[in-house]
């Protein structure tokens, strides 16, 4: 390439770099970031229920908080929490892992991840307005359309925003993985965790706009009186159930198949061999995300929709059990004579696998429609669905923490902390939720803010809240531990497990901002293991070394969700406060439309990084290395 | 001995490119044609009043289509190379939304 006349930018530094990054590895850390925020947020909220239940009759809080508290618990874990946190993974991850220098759209990308944050906080604004949500995080009509409740607006709007925010990551890591790649690469040689990360986009990109559109109908219900869900005036409240329940069923695997993605990632590495059925494994992660879209009725079993419409969804519901079955043996197998070390990621990995299972078994007892009249509503169906979320998701997040810790941040989590951590969250996460299974078969119902002595539930409550606190302490030593390891001066180096088997082990620590100097060369399935094997100390390459394009930093993205933000603020606050409300969301909006047109307006072709810089950081690592 | 492949001049290249985009052209514009002229057939048999209300209904369905085809496949180049997983995408998208209409339709309705 000749000289060109766009030079480098002046680089921003602080907080200001933060918040104008394009960077996915800076993005994936700040969705990282935000999403142990909130997973606090949750744990604090959880706790606070657990310690409600401790015993018959308790005072701690009262029915309308502890309303408010399962409400936001539910809705922060999973939006704001989960979610994020695997899209964190994501970002991180899959653009090193086939081999690209960025995502596909960079400011989309940073776009995305200023709404889900501004969203959340929206959200969470609601309680110092004294008014949290409290309709369930699944927030049924009619219940969520009662006017006093300004809580229920803060949910359709906050979610509506940060739900914005995770459709563009979806349509960005689709485009991303499909166009992306490095030459070598084809579909069927891309680590696991890609191919999770393609399906459960392509579930969001299917899965949200019917989210989108029930949001929309919730909030034109509460704040502009429409009348949907009111059959009074000839609308029908299963609407929104089914609407609900479309979206939030594959929500779900959404959840769960970056999860499988990351435990598929470390049970090869630690087991030192080759993942056991890789094809199987991607033709299950399809069959899961594709079947998900037919089982959302089971959520409505109780419903009254006929026997048939109950039958044909629990077939299908049974059906899924059989592509995550695979899936399961297939790790086992994996672990079968491998050279297995335990390293905290391994543990989570390995902990997963039972955990996981008893929550898929309790998964096909519900799925029976006559018995789940027995089981609905009930302590089993919580019980059932942490030891699925607990179980899958969040082990999976924990095993991804410590995997990826030192490709984010260049230094690594303390391992004899983490196996604390793991122990007290381990038997903590066992000892809240296997009691539960038991209260619900003798009946306790859920959402109950307390209940009466002397039904034989005190034990059952007692023991799950213990294990709650269990899993509270494991919290804070994980804390600590993040904390102790971003302060420390200890930088790992390349490869820091000494046995990564995909590309993102083969760059340096810290990842420059453009990954690859060049382009690898991928040779197969793990392409670093193949390389190691063949006894080279890192993979080969596809292109001369030459200038690399970047985008710029831009504040836009920042700009556009503080905007929207401020109109859904307007928008609540116009019922209670009128026209200053009113004027808070059109300044809102106004910003929000002036940044898009300064987006569309200015041409923003990026800069490029000079091939002699790019040398000189080659020749830096390679004296580092020699070292 | 090597075998010489025939060596297409630069003019040559110009001259296929440029028949190449002449025949595309003549595709847009015949299928541009054909679909007003699908759209006049669909607003004259409803206009006409020659069918019963359930079978116009059908026929505008077969016709819609019918033009959803076209113009995917003749005027946004879905024909093209490169397109399977548009395709795949796009199919995906209509299975999900058929089978939520039709449950919907069952259920509710």
């Amino acid at each position: 390439m000749g000289t060109h006349t766009m030079g480098m930018p002046k680089k921003k530094t602080g907080i200001m770099d933060w918040l104008t990054t394009v960077d996915h590895k800076k993005i994936g850390v700040l969705y990282i970031i935000s999403g142990l925020f909130f997973l606090l947020v949750g744990g604090v909220e959880a706790l606070m229920i657990r310690f409600q239940l401790i015993k018959p009759m308790n005072d701690f809080v009262s029915g309308e908080l502890f309303n408010q508290l399962i409400t936001m618990h539910g809705t922060t874990m999973i939006f704001l929490a989960a979610m994020p946190m695997l899209i964190g993974y994501m970002n991180a991850a899959v653009p090193l892992q086939i081999g690209a220098r960025d995502v596909a759209f960079p400011f989309l990308n940073a776009l995305g991840f200023w709404l889900f944050f501004f969203g959340g906080v929206l959200l969470n604004l609601s309680w110092f307005f004294g008014a949290a949500p409290n309709a369930g995080w699944t927030a049924y009509a009619p219940l969520s359309t009662v006017p006093e409740s300004l809580g229920v607006d803060f949910y359709s709007l906050g979610l509506q925003i940060s739900g914005f925010g995770t459709l563009m990551g979806g349509i960005n890591f689709l485009v991303t993985i499909l166009n992306m790649r490095a030459p070598g690469m084809k579909l069927m040689r891309m680590p696991l965790f890609t191919w999770t990360a393609f399906v459960a986009s392509a579930l969001i990109v299917f899965a949200f706009p019917p989210l989108t559109v029930g949001l929309f109908l919730l909030t034109f219900e509460r704040l502009f009186g429409a009348h949907f869900f009111d059959p009074a005036a000839g609308g029908n409240i299963v609407i929104w159930e089914h609407l609900f329940w479309i979206f939030g069923h594959p929500e779900v695997y959404i959840l769960i198949l970056p999860a499988f993605g990351i435990f598929s990632e470390i049970i090869p590495t630690f087991a030192r061999k080759r993942l056991f059925g890789y094809t199987t494994m991607v033709f299950a992660t399809m069959l899961i995300g594709f079947l998900g879209f037919m089982v959302w009725v089971h959520h409505m079993f109780t419903v009254g929709l006929g026997p048939v419409a109950n039958a044909i969804f629990a077939v299908a519901t049974m059906a899924i059990a059989v592509p995550t079955g695979v899936k399961i043996f297939n790790w086992l197998f994996t672990l079968w004579g491998g050279k297995l070390t335990f390293p905290v990621a391994m543990l989570y990995s390995v902990a997963f696998i039972p955990s996981f299972l008893v929550g898929g078994m309790t998964g096909v007892m519900l799925s029976v429609a006559p018995a789940d009249y027995q089981y609905h509503d009930s302590y089993f169906v919580v019980a059932h669905f942490h030891y699925v979320i607990v179980g899958g998701v969040v082990f999976g997040l924990f095993a991804g923490l410590y995997y990826w810790f030192p490709l984010m941040f260049g230094k690594q989590l303390n391992e004899f902390w983490g196996k604390i951590q793991f122990w007290l969250f381990f038997i903590g996460f066992h000892l809240t939720f296997f009691p539960q299974h038991i209260l619900g078969l003798t009946g306790m119902p859920r959402r109950v803010f307390t209940y009466l002595p002397n039904q034989g539930w005190e034990t059952m409550n007692l023991l799950s809240s213990i294990g709650a606190a269990f899993m509270g302490v494991s919290t804070i030593v994980l804390v600590v531990s993040i904390v102790a390891a971003l302060m420390s001066k200890e930088y790992v180096k390349r490869d820091v497990w000494g046995d990564g088997r995909t590309l993102e082990w083969t760059l340096p620590v810290p990842t420059p901002e453009y990954n690859f100097a060049q382009i690898p060369l991928v040779k197969g399935l793990d392409t670093y293991w193949l390389e190691k094997m063949a006894g080279n100390k890192t993979v080969s390459v596809s292109e001369e070394v030459g200038d690399i394009h970047m985008p710029n930093n831009s504040i836009l993205p920042f700009v556009m969700s503080v905007g929207l933000f401020l109109a859904g603020l307007g928008f609540i606050l116009r019922l209670d406060y009128g026209t200053v409300g009113l004027i808070i969301a059109l300044i809102g909006l106004a910003m929000t439309l002036f940044a898009m047109f300064l987006r569309s307006w200015i041409d923003d072709e990026g800069y490029y990084i000079p091939k002699a810089e790019i040398e000189k950081d080659l020749r830096l690592e390679a004296e580092k290395e020699a070292k | 001995m090597e075998k010489h492949e025939p060596q297409l001049t630069r003019n040559q290249v110009e001259l296929e490119l440029k028949a190449d985009r002449s025949r595309e052209m003549q595709l847009q514009l015949t299928s541009f044609a054909l679909m007003i002229f699908l759209t006049l057939i669909a607003f004259g048999a409803v206009m006409a009043e020659l069918m019963p209300h359930w079978a116009a209904g059908g026929f505008l369905i077969i016709m819609a289509i019918v033009q959803v085809y076209l113009q995917l496949y003749m005027f946004m180049h879905m024909n093209n190379k490169g397109n399977t997983w548009i395709k795949v995408m796009m199919a995906l998208g209509i299975f999900v939304a058929l089978t939520i209409v039709a449950t919907l339709r069952l259920l509710i309705w």
